[in-house]
């Protein structure tokens, strides 16, 4: 499904990606841990393309999306992503935070999208905030519509980075659940997270990132029963 | 003490009843508010576009064409003054234009859209980088993202010192008596020219100028307050 | 406290104006002579000061120095000088009466149609090709006449313009608070563009913004001189226009003052100072 191949990202002279190559199967639930500044949140914000790589080349579906006369906006609205600060846009209701996109891109009608939108609001049981604004929101509520509105423009992917680490601590659970969900309806998934409980629950595979490179790539039972290279054992060792 | 207010009568009577010189006065504002009001329409119209051009990038991450000529164009209409603008404006690039309001609503109006352009330009910077990238990454285009998430936030921020501009806008079209336009400064100046007494003139012009410009800041912090409640809900 | 605080702003804030615009005059005893002038436009203060300065014999003069208004944009009486003064027929006849007064004359260069207002207080005397009407006359006082001029119309060289019907409902480009501005005023149905400077008004009519100018006759021929394609400077004669008197303008009431210039003028005349002026800078120029 998604194919990355030696991508290196530098930001000046600071060098963050050095080289990583991945492959991501149709289904799979990828959990990326690692210590800040370890390159996960860039290596990320490569695959839609928020960042672009330096070098190295992203393939989705088949489809090379690093070359040079490929349409952005086409690529990522197959590619849903969830942001740690919500990002919701604080000028419009719920319901138009989550029906802009498919409307104003014509892959819906206003009433489909509408549609869509509340069905969605349903399954996270927001349907009555459809015509609060964000500001009036809490954070666990802003993050599972943040969840939808990604969801409204039924992605291939699902991209999370650290969904839950700007939540207070009686909040993450609500998030976590929702994430949950998505991943039992066979959504692909990529999630940076510091979640451990959730990586050992929900991930089909974990990977280790330090210092731009995946350093171990496991499955969840092997990755925390039994961690082979040193450097992750002892980040295990400190947040365990 | 009471033949000084005779003579202030006297005065007054010279500057504003005699030979209805009012109805100068009256001609005057409204050369000033024409010039000030299309001014800043085609100020605001300049400025957001050369803020959206100064704020485009290329991939690389540098500036394109587009955002270097537009801070060509900031650059230039700042730093020179703007009544030797307007003289440019009228003796050489438009010097066979006789509709002298609408050289001066050029002038004004490309003098004052470099302003608003950096005004907006800041404005669109305070919006959180977030709202963008959440925008983008529902596959929305940068123009969209700006027209539906960024300028409308950006909006309220830059409202406060957009009137501002107005209000700075309004006050140089004082200048345009330079190029023989007969606003409200210039009519003070042309009755004082007649009486030779400045006092009441230029007093009369002041009053009226600080009146308009009153009523103008009320009218912008009504809206401002307006627009902040629909923050709140 | 808050308001103390602001009242001692306030004086300090007089303070520095007015030592601000103390500061030309030189001496104390100059300066209570010209603050009295100032402030007091009437002979009789003026004249109880004559003591204090018994030479000059007028307090304007009190402080030997006399500061003359003009309005350097008006050629060939007065423009700005290759040296950045102020220079023309006007200046050379001013410094030449300063001469024979025994004063030392100092030129203000300002907006012309803030001259008549500045007498008394900014300036002590203004000379600028200024006419004599009753107008002024309320406001100030002028010496003998120095010069006769007529004004003059400029039109574009294809104009048919040539009496006074055809003036009427024009746009008539004159200087701001000149004759030529209160003729174009009197003039039916005209719209009258008024410039700061003459040179504006007529490029205006070379740009086909206007359809005349009126102005006096000496820079309406330098213009014409300077555009014998484009424009022709015709008579003011021709449209009624009468002629009028070039004065140094006054303050109100001060004969000493008026006498001396008059006298100074008349002098000038009798050694042919003035006719050597007239062809320097006035015939020379054309």
């Amino acid at each position: 499904m998604i194919d990355v191949k030696n991508l290196h990202k530098t930001f000046e002279d600071n060098h963050v990606l050095r080289g990583v190559n991945y492959h991501v199967n149709p289904g799979e639930k990828i959990v990326v841990i690692g210590p800040s500044g370890s390159g996960k949140s860039t290596f990320l914000r490569c695959l839609n393309l928020l960042e672009t790589p330096t070098s190295g080349e992203i393939y989705l579906e088949g489809e090379l999306i690093t070359g040079p006369n490929v349409n952005l906006n086409k690529v990522r609205q197959k590619m849903g992503m969830v942001f740690q600060h919500f990002n919701l846009f604080n000028n419009l209701t719920i319901l138009d935070n989550i029906t802009l996109a498919p409307t104003k891109l014509k892959l819906m009608t206003k009433d489909e999208a509408a549609q869509r939108a509340f069905s969605l609001l349903d399954r996270v049981g927001l349907r009555d905030k459809a015509d609060a604004y964000p500001s009036s929101l809490s954070g666990g509520q802003k993050q599972r519509i943040a969840i939808v509105r990604a969801l409204a423009m039924n992605p291939k992917v699902m991209l999370f980075d650290e969904p839950t680490s700007a939540l207070d601590p009686e909040m993450v659970g609500e998030v976590l659940e929702v994430m949950k969900e998505l991943a039992e309806a066979g959504m692909t998934m990529v999630v940076v997270t510091h979640e451990m409980g959730f990586a050992r629950e929900v991930g089909t595979k974990v990977l280790f990132m330090d210092e731009g490179n995946i350093v171990e790539e496991n499955t969840p039972d092997e990755f925390f029963g039994n961690p082979r290279s040193p450097r992750l054992q002892d980040f295990l060792s400190k947040v365990l | 003490m009471q033949s000084w207010f005779i003579h202030v009568g006297e005065m007054f009577q010279r500057a504003f009843l005699k030979e209805d010189r009012w109805k100068l006065y009256l001609g005057g504002l409204g050369v000033t508010l024409k010039v000030a009001f299309f001014a800043a329409i085609l100020g605001v119209i300049l400025g957001t576009v050369a803020a959206l051009m100064k704020l485009s990038v290329k991939k690389n991450g540098k500036p394109s064409v587009r955002s270097i000529i537009a801070t060509i164009y900031i650059d230039i209409i700042r730093g020179t003054p703007s009544v030797v603008q307007l003289l440019i404006m009228w003796f050489i690039i438009m010097k066979n234009c006789r509709n002298g309001v609408l050289v001066a609503v050029l002038s004004f109006g490309i003098n004052s859209g470099a302003y608003v352009a950096e005004i907006i330009r800041a404005g669109i910077l305070a919006v959180d980088q977030g709202q963008t990238e959440a925008g983008r990454s529902l596959g929305l285009s940068q123009a969209q993202t700006m027209m539906y998430i960024v300028i409308p936030q950006a909006i309220k921020n830059v409202l406060p010192p957009i009137g501002n501009e107005f209000i700075v806008l309004l006050k140089e079209t004082a200048i345009v008596g330079y190029v023989s336009l007969s606003d409200l400064t210039r009519v003070a100046n042309q009755v004082s020219s007649r009486t030779y007494e400045a006092f009441m003139p230029l007093i009369g012009a002041a009053v009226i100028y600080f009146v308009i410009i009153k009523i103008l800041s009320i009218l912008l912090s009504k809206l401002e307050r307006r627009l902040r409640k629909s923050d709140r809900r | 406290m808050k308001k103390s605080l602001v009242t001692l702003l306030a004086i300090s804030m007089c303070a520095v104006m007015l030592a601000g615009c103390g500061a030309p005059k030189e001496t104390a005893a100059a300066d209570t002579a010209n603050d009295t002038a100032a402030a007091a436009d009437t002979t009789q203060t003026a004249d109880e000061d004559t003591d204090q300065a018994a030479e000059a014999g007028s307090a304007v003069l009190a402080d030997g120095v006399l500061t003359v208004g003009t309005n350097a944009e008006f050629p060939p009486f007065e423009y700005v000088g290759d040296d950045g003064e102020p220079d023309g027929f006007d200046m050379a006849l001013i410094k030449a009466v300063g001469d024979k007064m025994g004063v030392e004359v100092k030129i203000e260069n300002m907006e012309f149609a803030s001259l008549v207002s500045s007498i008394g207080n900014k300036i002590d005397v203004a000379i600028a090709g200024m006419t004599v009407t009753d107008e002024r006359k309320e406001v100030v006082d002028f010496s003998d006449s120095y010069y006769d001029a007529v004004q003059y119309v400029i039109v574009p060289a294809d104009s048919s313009i040539a009496t006074a019907d055809d003036l009427v409902g024009k746009t008539i480009g004159v200087q701001l608070g000149t004759t030529g501005d209160f003729l174009a005023q009197d003039i039916e149905g005209s719209t009258v563009s008024s410039y700061n400077k003459a040179v504006d008004a007529v490029n205006d009519l070379l740009n086909g913004r206007s359809d005349l100018v009126i102005v006096d006759k000496n820079p309406a021929e330098v213009f014409a001189g300077m555009y014998p394609d484009d424009v022709i400077a015709l008579d003011g004669a021709q449209f009624g226009f009468e002629v009028e008197n070039y004065a140094i303008a006054m303050p109100k009431g001060d004969a000493e003052l008026a006498n001396a210039i008059n006298q100074a003028i008349k002098d000038l005349k009798a050694d042919g100072t003035f006719d050597k002026l007239v062809a320097e800078y006035i015939e020379g120029s054309n």
